[in-house]
Order: structure tokens, then sequence, then C-alpha cells
């Protein structure tokens, strides 16, 4: 239960973070808020040879929306998603409004416990790549991108690339991720979230989000994003159950159909948690919750 | 190129717990709470699980509530960190939530108490006003073998109303 030995570096620039990680490459692993990866190292799952903390390291830890983009610093802690606040291009901090402004306080809640919240990084549970992490989850719904950072280099990379399998990314071993883009969603959608797990705080078994895009005159679903954690190895999208509500208006039956078609479409593996058979079922529970909870008072 | 510590060996660390300076010695790989108790003497901090789920760890650091077992003692130089030790006045006087555990058997064998002291400390100074269900959410987050909770959430509760009185 004390990890192993390990040699240690604390940047305090990104600069300075990049060229570890270009010299230890697959030795090194990246330190953030260390509410996941030293559970491991405690536990030796995990036995990195040189731990790379990018604790000192400024700037990675903002939050600003432009051109339809929200862009959430690798090192934004859970906490602060519970009441989300992003800097404007003149410098003020104004609360994050909108679709988005409701829908991570609400995902938030569902991380951890408090002292989780207050260290454990958005960045870091992207990187960890747990397939029943919230963030991955909502990073893979609403198509987010990560952007890596390398030595001389950045590039972006589309969340159905980036999460590989359990606690497997498309980063190279060189590579930082240093933040993650969400799209701002318009008031015209409708996102609902909610998740099963034994215990408040535990990971969840099973965990659905739905973003829906309604035409306004009509109300008839015109997009829809289904995405599902705890089924796979990484969280998935489920085409088959979104394809089901287009040009469909919301209702109770509507979801219901959706949500069996959901259930039909993953492959989940059974494990002491729960059974093949029991994700699927909760599969359709949730999905269906997450679609209401969207749409209103529909039940 | 910045500076690289290797393993095996004991790099200088200063912690500022309770408002003194404890210069140590410690190996990267060791945790807060290792360092607390076996460098500092502080042995008021309790591990349970050592791998962030029981809370009996949790200390303040920069006033919020951590888990110790989860941070390397390198990782909290600079930052202020507050143990059970620190909460009573130099006199003896107990903390007000000392005072309520008592009071209110918030505490049976006593392992998990001062994760929980440190725990509802870090929530009662940020949140003097916490509604009843963010309070008890709040204090899920440490584990309790004895009490059924109910105690520990009636003792917190207290002196939330006491000072809000």
């Amino acid at each position: 239960m004390k990890p192993a030995r390990f040699a240690y570096t604390a940047p305090d620039t990104t600069e300075g973070t990049l060229d570890a990680l270009d010299r230890f490459g697959d030795e090194a692993k990246v330190l953030s808020g260390g509410q996941s990866l030293v559970p491991m190292m405690n536990f030796r799952l995990a036995r990195p040879e040189v731990i790379v903390d990018i604790g000192r390291v400024g700037g990675l830890d903002g939050m600003s929306a432009a051109n339809g983009t929200l862009t959430l610093g690798a090192r934004v802690i859970h906490a602060r998603l519970e009441a989300p606040a992003v800097t404007t291009p003149d410098g003020r901090s104004e609360p994050l409004g909108g679709v988005l402004g409701s829908l991570l306080p609400a995902v938030a809640r569902f991380v951890g416990h408090l002292p989780i919240r207050v260290r454990g990084t958005f960045g870091g549970s992207i990187a960890h790549a747990d397939p029943a992490a919230e963030w991955c989850i909502l990073a893979r719904t609403l198509d987010a991108e990560m952007v890596a950072l390398r030595r001389g280099g950045e590039r972006a990379i589309a969340a159905a690339d980036f999460f590989e399998t359990v606690f497997t990314t498309a980063l190279a071993p060189e590579e930082l991720l240093a933040a993650v883009r969400l799209p701002i969603l318009g008031d015209d959608w409708r996102t609902g979230f909610c998740e099963f797990s034994r215990r408040a705080g535990d990971f969840a078994v099973v965990a659905a989000m739905t973003a829906v895009r309604l035409v306004p005159a009509t109300g008839a679903i015109a997009e829809a994003r289904i995405g599902v954690g705890g089924v796979a190895g990484v969280p998935v999208r489920l085409g088959g159950a979104e394809a089901t509500l287009l040009g469909e208006v919301p209702s109770a039956d509507l979801h219901a159909a959706a949500a069996a078609v959901a259930a039909g479409e993953v492959d989940p593996v059974g494990d002491l948690h729960g059974s093949a058979a029991y994700r699927r079922d909760l599969v359709r529970a949730m999905v269906a919750r997450a679609l209401a909870q969207g749409a209103g008072s529909l039940r | 190129m910045t500076e690289i510590s290797p393993p095996d060996v004991a790099v200088p660390v200063v912690l500022a717990v309770n408002g003194t300076d404890y210069r140590v010695a410690a190996e990267p790989r060791k945790t807060l709470a290792d360092v607390l108790r076996e460098d500092c003497g502080l042995t008021g901090t309790h591990l349970g699980c050592e791998h962030g789920v029981c809370g009996a760890c949790t200390v303040l650091m920069d006033g919020e509530p951590v888990r110790s077992c989860l941070l390397f003692a390198v990782q909290a130089q600079g930052a202020e960190i507050r143990t059970v030790e620190g909460l009573a006045d130099a006199d003896g006087t107990l903390h007000p939530l000392q005072e309520a555990f008592w009071r209110h058997h918030g505490l049976q064998c006593g392992f998990c108490t001062p994760g929980f002291l440190m725990l509802s400390a870090g929530v009662l100074e940020s949140r003097p006003d916490i509604g009843d269900d963010e309070l008890r959410e709040a204090l899920s987050s440490n584990l309790c073998r004895c009490t059924g909770y109910q105690t520990i959430v009636e003792a917190v509760r207290s002196v939330r109303d006491a000072a809000g009185a």
C-alpha cells in the first residue's frame, strides 16, 4: 500500500514538462491531481519510473469560451466545474451560462467525493481514461477535442480516437494533455446525465449521457447523441439508439424505444459489480432517465 | 532542465503544518500522511485504506479537505497544512467540533475521528451555511465503522447551527 520507487520532477513551465516527457518517454507518468494515479501507485498497479508533477505548472487551469468552444485547461479541478466560470477576453471572470453551464455542475456532482473533487483534475480524469468516468463519457458524447502538446508541436485528438481501451489513450508518451475543447451547445439542446452506482461517490456501474437538439418550430429531434460508460473498455456512442430519436418529438414512449435499442446495442462484460445482463438492463434504465431528464417532466 | 530527484534519495522538504515549519527529508514517494506521522511526529492523522476511500487521513491543505495518502509530501511544499493536532487551543480547550463530537457521541473507537473532524472543519469554514443535504453529502466522503454516521451528522450540524445563531 505504499508506492514503488520513482524519480520525481516538478517543472514549473509547460516547456519544462514537455522536455521531461521527451527525455523519459514511456518511463514517465504525468501527475496532475493524483486522485486516480496515486491509488494505482499505492496498489502498485502502476509503477512509473519517473513522475512528472505538473502541479506547479502555470497556465494549465484556465477556462475560456470563444467561437462556440469551451476550452478547459487540463488542471481545472472537478470542484470548479460545480460552479463553472470562464475568463472573458478582457480578463474578467463570469459564470458559464447556457446548456453547458447547467450540464457541467450536474455531472461534476457525480465525481467522487469532496476531497477528491478539490484535488482531482478534469484533464487527469480524461488522460486516465477510466471507461466509467463521468468526464470521459461527457467528452465522448459531445465529441470533445483533446489538445496534446509535445516538444515543438501540438495536435488535437477527437474523442472517438482518443480513448483506445481501459486506461489507454492515443496520447504518445512524450505528449501532455494540455486542454480539452467542448462544443458550446446552443439553447436548442436538451441534455441529461444519469448514473447508477452502489454508493454515492463510487465509479458508475453504468452511466449515460444524452444530448438532443430540437427544431424550435416543430419540437422534433434534429440531432441526437447518446454516450454510455461502464459497458466496454471505452465510453461508447450508441448510434442505433441515436437514430431512433431523429425526426421524432420527445415522449416517454420514444425514450423507452430508444433505450431498448440502446440496451441491445451494448455488449457488456460482467464482473463482480454487475453481470452482463444487469448492465444491459442498467443501460436501458439510465438512457431512458437521461432522455427524460433532458426533456424535463417527461417520464 | 528542471531538477530530477532520483528514487531512494530523501530530498529536503519544508512543510507548514499548524503554523509551524517542519524541515524533514523524505523520498519523493513518501506520502504526506506518512511524513506527518513519521517525520513530523503528528500521529493524529490516521491511515486506513491508503487508497483514498476511507478518508481517515483527511487533512486541510490551503483550507480544503484532502486525502493525505494520495499526496506526496513533496507536492505539499508551500501549502498551509492543518491536522487534527491544530484544532484545539494551546491550553487544551477543545475546538467546537471536538466538543460536539464528544457531546453527540460522534465517535466510538475514534479511528476515523481525526479525518471526520478535519473534513467537517474544512466544510464549515468554506460553507458555514451549508444545507442539511449538502452536509450529509460532504460527510459521506469518509467512512466510519462504529457510529452509523447519524451522530456525526448531528455533531457537525450542531456546530453549524451554533455558529449561525
